[in-house]
C-alpha cells in the first residue's frame, strides 16, 4: 500500500512535471503570465539544485569504495591514498578560491548600487514613472551617497597598492589604474556640481566601477589561493585532460589499421571510400587527379549525409517514443518503483 | 499572442505518434509473440556474459556519458536484463559512472536485478563506482579500471562523444569481449572497429524489448516503427512536391516545412480558398 503510494506520487509528479515543459513549449505562456522567464528560470534552476544534490552521491561512492581500501589496507590502497588526498584538496582549494573571489566581488558592492541606482533614475525619468520623488531631489540623494563613499573606497583602493607591493607583484599595472580612478572622482564630483548630466554621470560611475572592478580582481588575481587553484586545475587537471586525449590520435590509427584490413566486401569498400576521402581532403591528392576534391565532397554529402540522417532520425523518433512513455509512466517493473 | 508552436501539423503529428503508442501496447499486451527481427549484438549479450562467468573475470556496463533521458532508460533495461544473469552466474558487474544523478538510478536497477533473482547478498554497492564527471578524468578512471580488474567482458551502452574510442580501446587491450551501443551517429564507427558487436542507434532502445519481450517495450517498438512510417511517408511527399517543383516551377505547392509550421489562420484561409 505504502509503496503504491509512493509509486502514484512520483508518477503524478512525473506527469505535472512533463506536462508544464509540453504546455511550455506549445503556448508562449510568457504572453500570458507576467515576470514569467523568471518563473521558468527558478524552475530551471530547481533541476540544477537537484543536480548540485546528486554529487554527494558521487563523493560519498568515492569515499566508500576508496576510503574501505584504504581503512582496510587492501591492494591498490596507496593510490585510493592519493585519489583521496587530490579529491579533499581540490575540494578545500575550490571554496576558498571562492571564498577569495566572494569578497572581491563584495567590495564593489557600494559602486553597483551606485551605478543602478543611476540607471533607476534614467529609466523612471524617461518611462515618466509616478509615485517616486522628482528627478532633480533623487540625483541629490545620488551625489550624497556617492560622497560618502568616497572615502571609503579611497581607502580601499590605497589597499590595493600595498597589497601588491607586499605580493612583490608589478606595481605599475596598479599606478595607472589608480591614477585613472582618482581622477575620474574629481570628473563625477564635477558633474554633480556642473550640471547633473546623468547620462553623463551614469558613463563616469560605470568607467569608475570597472577600474575598480580591475584593481579588485588584481588583488585576488595575485591571491595564494588563485594561484594554487591555477597550479592544481590548469596547469595539472587540464594538462592530463589534454595527455588523455591526445591518446585518441595513436587510438584512432589502431582503430583505422583494424578497420582498413580487407576482410570482407564491406570492409574492401569503406576502405576504398576512406581512401578516397583522405585523398581528396589533402593538397596532394591534387597531383593524383583533379576530381578528388569533387568526389571526397560526394561520398561526405551524399552517402555520408544520408547515413548520418537516417541514424539520427530513428534515434530521435525511438528517443521521442521513449520519452512519451516516462511522461505518462507508461513503465517496466525497473522505474517502477514497486517491489517485485 | 496565440499558440506559438502547437501549430496544426505539429499537434496531428504529437497525437499520430502518440497514438500509436497506447493501441500497440494493447495488441501486445494480449500477444506476446511479436515479430522482433534478430539483431545479433543483442544475442551477443548472453555469450559475454557467459565469458566472463567461464574465466572466471569480471564484467563492466558503462552508460558513457548519458545523463537522465530516454537514452538512459532504453539502456537500464539492458542494465537490468546483465545485473540478473550477473545475480544468476556470481559474475562480478562492475557499473563505473560518470553522472551522479545517473548513479542514484542506476544503483537502484541493478540492486533491483539482484534482488529479483534472489541474490540480494551477492549485490556489492562498491561495484558501481563513480568515476569523474569529466569526460577524460572519467575515461583515464575507466581505462584503469578495465586494466585492473582485467575484465573479461565490457558493455558500452549509452551517450559517448570523444572518450568512446578510449573506452573501446581499453577492452581491446584487456582482451574484452565489447558490445557497443551509441545513439551517437559520430562514434558508431569507433565502436565497430573497436568492440566485437555494435548495435546502431535505434538498436539500442529495441534491445530491452528484444531482451525482455515486455508488453510495454515490445508495443513501444512497434509504436516507434510506426512513427518512423509517418516521418517516411512526410520524406516520400517532400521529395515528390521537390521534385513537382524542379519541373514545374508554375505549380504552386507548399514546401512540407510549411504544412507542419502553418499557423491555425493560414490553414482556415487555405481550406476557405479550396
Amino acid at each position: 500500500m505504502k509503496s503504491n503510494f509512493r509509486a502514484n506520487l512520483v508518477k503524478l509528479l512525473t506527469f505535472i512535471g512533463g506536462m508544464y515543459f509540453v504546455v511550455e513549449f506549445l503556448v508562449p505562456l510568457e504572453s500570458y503570465i507576467d515576470n514569467f522567464q523568471d518563473v521558468h528560470s527558478k524552475i530551471s534552476d530547481g533541476y540544477v539544485l537537484i543536480g548540485t544534490m546528486a554529487f554527494a552521491i558521487g563523493i560519498i561512492n568515492l569515499l566508500l569504495v576508496y576510503g574501505s581500501k584504504l581503512v582496510f589496507k587492501r591492494k591498490g590502497w596507496f593510490d585510493s591514498l592519493v585519489l583521496l588526498f587530490g579529491l579533499a584538496l581540490m575540494l578545500s582549494v575550490s571554496v576558498l578560491d571562492w571564498r577569495e573571489s566572494l569578497h572581491s566581488s563584495k567590495n564593489l558592492y557600494e559602486l553597483n548600487m551606485l551605478s543602478n541606482f543611476v540607471e533607476t533614475i534614467i529609466s523612471d525619468s524617461k518611462s515618466k514613472k509616478k509615485g517616486v520623488p522628482e528627478v532633480k531631489e533623487r540625483v541629490r540623494a545620488l551625489e550624497r551617497a556617492y560622497l560618502k563613499n568616497v572615502d571609503v573606497y579611497e581607502r580601499k583602493i590605497s589597499l590595493v597598492r600595498n597589497v601588491i607591493l607586499e605580493r612583490k607583484e608589478d606595481v605599475s599595472k596598479v599606478s595607472s589604474s589608480l591614477k585613472d580612478y582618482r581622477i575620474l572622482n574629481d570628473k563625477i564630483k564635477n558633474a554633480f556640481l556642473v550640471n547633473a548630466d546623468l547620462p553623463i554621470i551614469q558613463e563616469l560611475i560605470s568607467e569608475q566601477r570597472q577600474i575598480a572592478q580591475h584593481l579588485f580582481n588584481l588583488v585576488y588575481e595575485t591571491s595564494f589561493i588563485k594561484k594554487l587553484y591555477r597550479l592544481l586545475y590548469d596547469g595539472l587537471f587540464v594538462s592530463l585532460g589534454a595527455a588523455m586525449f591526445s591518446l585518441l590520435g595513436i587510438y584512432i590509427a589502431i582503430a583505422a589499421y583494424r578497420a582498413f584490413r580487407i576482410q570482407s566486401f564491406e570492409a574492401a569498400l569503406m576502405l576504398g571510400a576512406a581512401l578516397l576521402v583522405m585523398l581528396g581532403q589533402i593538397s596532394f591528392g591534387l597531383w593524383i587527379s583533379e576530381d578528388l576534391p569533387a568526389i571526397r565532397n560526394w561520398l561526405l554529402q551524399n552517402p555520408n549525409s544520408s547515413a548520418f540522417r537516417a541514424i539520427k532520425i530513428g534515434a530521435s523518433i525511438a528517443g521521442l517514443v521513449m520519452a512519451f512513455r516516462m511522461w505518462l509512466s507508461i513503465e517496466s517493473d525497473f522505474t517502477s518503483g514497486e517491489d517485485f | 499572442m496565440g499558440i506559438e508552436n502547437a501549430t496544426p501539423g505539429i499537434l496531428v503529428l504529437f497525437f499520430l505518434m502518440l497514438g500509436p503508442l497506447f493501441y500497440y501496447i494493447e495488441k501486445a499486451k494480449k500477444n506476446k509473440n511479436l515479430y522482433v527481427r534478430k539483431i545479433a549484438g543483442i544475442d551477443a549479450i548472453d555469450e559475454a556474459i557467459g565469458r566472463s562467468a567461464e574465466m572466471g573475470r569480471p564484467m563492466s556496463f558503462s552508460t558513457g556519458l548519458t545523463s537522465i533521458s530516454p537514452t538512459l532508460y532504453a539502456v537500464l533495461g539492458v542494465l537490468m536484463y546483465v545485473s540478473k544473469k550477473a545475480a544468476i552466474y556470481r559474475n562480478k558487474l562492475l557499473v563505473p559512472q560518470n553522472n551522479p544523478e545517473v548513479m542514484a538510478i542506476v544503483e537502484n536497477v541493478v540492486r533491483d536485478g539482484y534482488r529479483a533473482e534472489g541474490r540480494i547478498s551477492a549485490y556489492n554497492p562498491q561495484n558501481i563506482r563513480y568515476l569523474s564527471q569529466d569526460q577524460f578524468a572519467f575515461a583515464s578512471g575507466y581505462q584503469g579500471m578495465m586494466h585492473r580488474e582485467n575484465v573479461a567482458s565490457a558493455f558500452l551502452f549509452g551517450y559517448f562523444a570523444a572518450e568512446s574510442l578510449i573506452l573501446a580501446e581499453a577492452g581491446k587491450q584487456v582482451g574484452a569481449m565489447q558490445i557497443g551501443a551509441s545513439v551517437s551517429p559520430e562514434q558508431v564507427p569507433f565502436f565497430i572497429c573497436t568492440c566485437d558487436y555494435t548495435l546502431i542507434s535505434e538498436e539500442l532502445f529495441a534491445s530491452s524489448a528484444y531482451l525482455s519481450r515486455d508488453h510495454i517495450q515490445l508495443g513501444s517498438l512497434i509504436a516507434q516503427d510506426k512513427a518512423k512510417l509517418i516521418i517516411f511517408v512526410l520524406l516520400i511527399i517532400g521529395i515528390l512536391i521537390a521534385t513537382v517543383k524542379s519541373f514545374y516551377p508554375e505549380i504552386s505547392l507548399p514546401n512540407i516545412e510549411r504544412l507542419v509550421t502553418a499557423t491555425y489562420s493560414e490553414v482556415y484561409e487555405y481550406l476557405r480558398g479550396i
